[in-house]
């Protein structure tokens, strides 16, 4: 190709700026043709059938920490049902102890799965309860925005999951989620995590950890049902989430939240 | 030579680029890849197969129910998994009905295949029942142990044996009603 001669240069600019914008839009018309197949291919829910009405659940965790006794069946039962490594735990208890000299103890031995054996504190407790931890499953997930392989996404019922066939063991997502609710599983060298037992609420049990719950501190639901009981304690009850500052929009919802609980 | 050959250079450079990105993303990309969101949709039929463990209490419930009867009971609320575990299949459905097991659900039929292991020592009932200051006021917890026993011992056998087992005295389905017939 010719060089252009200086004095035709304003025209070839203009030239250059019409193609360039042209062109642009181009690629913009090419760049969302995919977006509008994918979004198509939505709708297509043949291969799922085996799974009734699987679209129609948006799913929610509610914790009551007032009736948490802290007896780690669910901890036990969460092991038993997803077989996670020794030493991990998708879900786990605290144990919290608030001492009149001002103190806050906390401690959860071995994930209180073998429960918590009495634990000496200086001073005389003065307020004490139990937290049991799992996945917050967040509308705003962090975990799944540093994916670099897109093996961790959120499902359509609201279910964050990992695609241990496409994960790739980085570890970002253990370091994104403020709530330490990941970890990268020895076996495999993925990561793992709760997934509010998605191969059992996809067949409608409730998971692990809310079958065996002996004072129903644990509590799943379906926010689509009218009737259901998440969403009538989400409705009528003041209920909180964990770190609300960093608007990750939980969608597992605490009652009874004490200010020290982190 | 047109004067616009130049930008059809661009053109082609760009389409190419993308031809051979698309090219590229058919081949590496799972095939479900998009089909829900960007992610690999069969993943979801992947998870959601897996064999559930915890089997819930409206199974035990089939069989066990007629045995069972905790409407009033203290543990009536608890769910059968708390304390109980399969860890292999307890009973299958089969053609023939075992006239041992009052088996009604399914039309009766079920075969009990292994004895449902219980712990009998006294980790379960402390799991939930030893003193803890973190636990609600109101939950039953026993703060001495030994004090526990030593006064529950006298009132139904006279005499203390510290090392007898909960459900010496506590029938575990039925925590308020003592099996010795003492209240």
């Amino acid at each position: 190709m010719k060089k252009r001669k200086a004095p035709k240069r304003s025209r070839s600019r203009r030239e250059f700026l019409k193609m360039a914008a042209s062109g642009m839009a181009g690629m913009l018309i090419v760049t969302l043709i995919p977006k509008s197949s994918s979004g198509q291919r939505i709708h297509n829910i043949e291969e799922m059938k085996h799974v009734p009405d699987w679209m129609d659940h948006y799913y929610a965790y509610v914790v009551d920490t007032t009736k948490c006794i802290g007896c780690g069946a669910c901890a036990r039962a969460c092991k038993r049902e997803n077989d996670t490594p020794d030493g991990y735990s998708r879900t786990w208890v605290e144990r919290y102890q608030i001492t009149d000299t001002g103190h806050v103890y906390i401690d959860s031995p071995d994930g209180g799965i073998n429960s918590f054996p009495p634990k000496d504190v200086e001073g005389n407790v003065i307020k004490g309860f139990f937290v049991p931890k799992l996945c917050n499953h967040c509308r705003n997930t962090p975990c799944t925005q540093v994916c670099p392989v897109n093996a961790s996404y959120e499902s359509p019922q609201g279910v964050v999951l990992v695609d241990k066939k496409v994960c790739i063991g980085c570890g970002y997502c253990v370091q994104a989620c403020p709530y330490d609710t990941r970890y990268i599983d020895p076996r495999t060298h993925t990561a793992d995590k709760c997934t509010w037992c998605y191969h059992r609420v996809t067949k409608g049990l409730a998971p692990a950890c809310v079958t065996v719950c002996p004072t129903k501190a644990r509590i799943f639901g379906d926010l689509k049902m009218k009737n259901s009981q998440v969403r009538e304690i989400i409705d009528n009850q003041r209920v909180m989430v964990l770190k609300p500052e960093l608007n990750t929009e939980p969608y597992c919802f605490y009652i009874g939240l004490d200010r020290a609980v982190r | 030579m047109s004067k616009y050959s130049h930008v059809m250079n661009v053109f082609i450079l760009v389409g190419l680029a993308f031809l051979g990105f698309q090219m590229f993303q058919a081949l590496l990309a799972p095939d479900s890849f998009g089909q829900y969101g960007r992610y690999r949709g069969d993943h979801l039929l992947e998870a959601s197969s897996l064999a559930t463990i915890h089997k819930g209490d409206d199974y035990c419930l089939d069989c066990h129910e007629p045995e069972w009867d905790m409407a009033d009971a203290k543990h009536a609320n608890v769910p059968c998994e708390s304390c109980h575990f399969l860890p292999k299949p307890h009973a299958i459905a089969t053609d023939k009905a075992d006239p041992a097991i009052k088996a009604k659900a399914d039309g009766g039929k079920y075969v009990k295949l292994e004895l449902m292991p219980i712990d009998k020592t006294e980790q379960p009932c402390l799991n939930c029942h030893i003193f803890l200051p973190s636990r609600p006021a109101k939950f039953p917890q026993i703060k001495d142990q030994a004090k526990h026993k030593k006064d529950g011992w006298k009132k139904t056998m006279g005499e203390v044996d510290t090392k007898a087992p909960c459900g010496r005295c506590h029938n575990s389905h039925f925590p308020k009603a003592f099996s010795k017939g003492v209240a």
